[in-house]
């Protein structure tokens, strides 16, 4: 109850325990509000102007990912087109000739040019460009094989004998709400939670409170750790409510798993990052230390964590030191209950390791700070 | 100027002893940059592990599993006995996708009769499993271009004309300004902006905040003799150096370390380096001024790296948001110096593709500094009561 008084009454941990998620939160879920990319503009040069490169040109435009905002013509230098103009992020550049060649049996490519500064654009075309060509090209083998007298059926299995029906599961229309929010949302849950227990324990001493704080636990150090994680584990839980009731429903994001599953993983994880910054907070006396440490320690969380870019790619040092960050195991038990809506056990390897860090949290916090009531307690005597 | 000099000395004092600010600002940029840097050494994820459930075994699927073995993206675990062990394989995270080789697969494909397979892929990520995607379906594609290259083979044609045949048109795209479309190359250089920005936002704002908390605003205007600009000089002058130096190490080392070359105009990526430096100069006295705590500040700052990241369009494009959120983008100077340098640095552009960020960047350094003339101004007068407050 004395930290949940303290909570209340200090700024510094309502301004992370209330602002932090309020304002960041919402604003990061309104940045990816539209989740997924539509109407990415494009511009078409087409060197053709048949009625074979037209039908292709209105293939480009009847996709829902693209629009074409320019027709580019002899005077466009292609190679300047996207500095020239901010609003194309590709160009398919339909040559000279193709509708001859391709009716005469000659291969012939259509040109795309992706800016591909932003990859979230360039993936996005690259797919895009090849389904269109491909279609079209699937078209033109069609009506090829049935000039040869086979039948549609036959000329169709022909053009296309392997058909790919592709399952993406778990988030099956790749929208980028229900792709990044969640993790951003946990990995800033975990920097807040860190923070605010990092100066749980040394703020008592600067402020002379230590006295009073060891008065209340009656003189015991567990008392004092596991009321001061009790509290915390609270407001932590106070958060997720408010994403989960309030951010996710208000934003439509889904919660693909079991609800009382994802909510204990969630408490092992807060316990977790609780006790390593008590334990933050009971070695190093200096505040401000402390918060850059848990600064140098969390802020890269999130790209160590393997959400963006996996791990399995990172060099040997970078995959190790990602071993270290609760966030890094947390995330793919979140992934596999939260969005895989897997069964309790395939969550099992990161609740060991969740649980390990709480082990040592746990026992590292016991240890600084027995050391330090003892010297306290001694200096009191004195 | 000997007002100046004395207030930049003074801050070189606060800097020197507050061991966060030295942390921040001296040590945090090139730690950081290599550190983090270092993450996407190898720019781009090969080797993504990928299973097969085989349920027709025969040598078309097994010729399919090499040639997805082969390829550099691709790391075949293996081939699975059920579509429930490619789920569980899937659960475990063990691989990002399988494909679904139904019974009769070799047999639909010689007989003309069109073979169907499915493709599961784990989206909870979404780089591997784009890779997945696009690598798998080349495989399946040229693959069945080699199946009608055989029926023409067999209908007597040439292999030359044959292989003309098989795929009438083709894509052929090429990504500019990344050639290998990685994620590395997109990357790096708006993480190492935003490093050069978040240590100065954080390093500057706390000795700002600190002069709050110690009641030491008085003091700092009489060294400054209460003359404004020479004291907003003096105590923004060291880190503006400073910066100036790394943007200098950052464009001339760093980029150069993890192979992103500059490609435009350099007298502009300069011009546009120094327009933001200011403008963060200028937002970090304003803002900071605010604080009566130099870990208040610190704690709140630091959430703001991911935000300004996000919301300035580098990552997830400005047109996909609201309008109210590209508003508010184009108050921060991120949003103009990370689009901006982009164009120079990234796409080779010049000072015509650079004008409209110039003038926002412009327009920010402007308004900015009245409004840190203006709060600072209200501080110099009565230090003592904004002390009170």
């Amino acid at each position: 109850m004395r930290e949940l008084d303290r909570i209340v009454h200090q700024k510094s941990t309502r301004n992370l325990l209330l602002f932090i998620p309020v304002c960041v939160f919402l604003l990061l879920s309104f940045i990816y509000v539209k989740g997924i990319l539509h109407d990415i503009p494009v511009a078409v040069y087409d060197k053709d102007n048949t009625e074979l490169s037209r039908a292709i040109v209105r293939f480009i435009e009847a996709s829902p990912e693209t629009k074409v905002v320019r027709y580019l013509d002899s005077s466009d230098d292609i190679k300047n087109v996207f500095l020239e103009n901010n609003n194309i992020e590709a160009i398919y550049e339909i040559p000279n000739g193709l509708s001859g060649n391709v009716y005469s049996g000659k291969s012939t490519k259509i040109g795309v040019y992706t800016n591909s500064s932003n990859i979230i654009f360039g993936n996005t075309i690259y797919k895009e460009a090849e389904d269109v060509v491909n279609t079209v090209n699937a078209g033109i083998l069609i009506e090829t094989f049935m000039k040869d007298g086979m039948t549609e059926d036959q000329a169709m299995n022909l053009a296309l004998p392997i058909r790919v029906s592709v399952k993406p599961l778990f988030n099956p229309n790749y929208n980028y709400l229900y792709y990044l929010v969640p993790g951003l949302m946990t990995v800033l849950l975990q920097m807040i939670l860190f923070f605010v227990t990092t100066r749980a324990i040394n703020s008592e001493f600067n402020n002379n409170t230590f006295r009073d704080l060891l008065l209340a636990a009656k003189g015991k150090i567990l008392n004092i750790l596991f009321g001061k994680a009790f509290a915390y584990l609270l407001m932590g839980l106070l958060i997720l409510l408010f994403i989960i009731g309030m951010i996710y429903p208000l934003f439509g994001i889904p919660i693909n798993g079991n609800l009382l599953l994802i909510l204990g993983f969630f408490i092992i994880f807060f316990v977790s990052v609780i006790f390593l910054g008590l334990m933050l907070s009971c070695i190093v006396k200096d505040e401000i230390l402390a918060l850059d440490i848990a600064f140098f320690y969390n802020s890269p969380a999130f790209v160590f964590s393997g959400f963006t870019f996996p791990i399995f790619a990172m060099p040997l040092f970078d995959k190790f030191y990602a071993q270290f960050i609760p966030y890094t195991h947390f995330l793919y038990g979140f992934f596999k209950l939260f969005q895989m809506n897997a069964p309790a056990r395939y969550a099992r390897p990161e609740i060991l390791v969740l649980l390990l860090f709480i082990v040592i949290g746990f026992v590292g916090s016991v240890i600084a700070l027995g050391i330090r009531t003892k010297k306290f307690l001694q200096q009191k005597a004195l | 100027m000997k007002t100046f000099f004395r207030v930049f000395s003074r801050e070189l004092g606060i800097i020197f002893k507050d061991h966060s600010i030295i942390l921040t600002v001296l040590i945090a940029p090139i730690l950081y940059a290599f550190f983090l840097g270092s993450i996407y050494l190898y720019k781009d994820a090969d080797q993504i592990d990928f299973a097969v459930v085989d349920m027709d075994r025969t040598s078309t699927t097994r010729e399919l599993y090499r040639f997805m073995d082969a390829d550099q993206k691709i790391k075949m675990i293996g081939t699975l006995g059920s579509y429930e062990e490619g789920v569980d394989r899937l659960y475990k995270m063990d691989i990002q996708g399988f494909l679904y080789f139904p019974h009769g697969f070799e047999d639909d494909i010689k007989s003309l009769d069109g073979a169907d397979v499915k493709l599961y892929l784990n989206t909870t990520r979404f780089m591997p499993s784009n890779d997945l995607n696009n690598a798998v379906q080349q495989i399946l594609l040229t693959y069945g271009a080699g199946v009608r290259l055989r029926y023409f083979e067999a209908k007597g044609m040439t292999q030359a004309t044959a292989m003309e045949l098989v795929e009438p048109l083709s894509a052929e795209v090429h990504p500019i300004y990344n050639t290998t479309n990685c994620y590395g190359n997109f990357l790096l250089p708006g993480l190492f902006l935003l490093i050069l920005q978040q240590t100065l936002l954080i390093g500057f704002g706390e000795s700002i905040a600190k002069e709050n908390e110690k009641s030491k605003f008085s003091k700092l205007f009489a060294a400054g003799k209460n003359k404004l600009l020479q004291i907003i000089g003096g105590k923004m002058g060291f880190y503006a150096l400073l910066y100036v130096g790394y943007f200098l190490f950052f464009f001339t080392v760093v980029f150069h370390a993890f192979e992103i070359p500059i490609k435009g105009n350099l007298l502009a990526v300069a011009f546009m380096s120094i327009l933001f430096l200011f403008s963060v100069l200028f937002y970090t006295l304003f803002f900071a001024s605010f604080f009566h705590s130099q870990k208040r500040y610190m704690e709140i700052i630091a959430f703001t790296s991911y935000p300004l990241f996000l919301i300035c369009g580098y990552s997830w494009p400005l047109s996909a948001m609201p309008l109210p959120i590209k508003w508010l983008s184009h108050t921060i100077p991120t949003t103009p110096f990370f689009n901006g340098f982009i164009k120079l640095g990234v796409m080779g552009g010049g000072w015509a593709s650079v004008k409209g960020y110039i003038f926002n960047l412009i327009i920010l350094v402007l308004l900015s500094f009245v409004a840190v003339v203006w709060r600072w101004r209200y501080l110099g007068k009565k230090p003592e009561d904004i002390i009170r407050t």
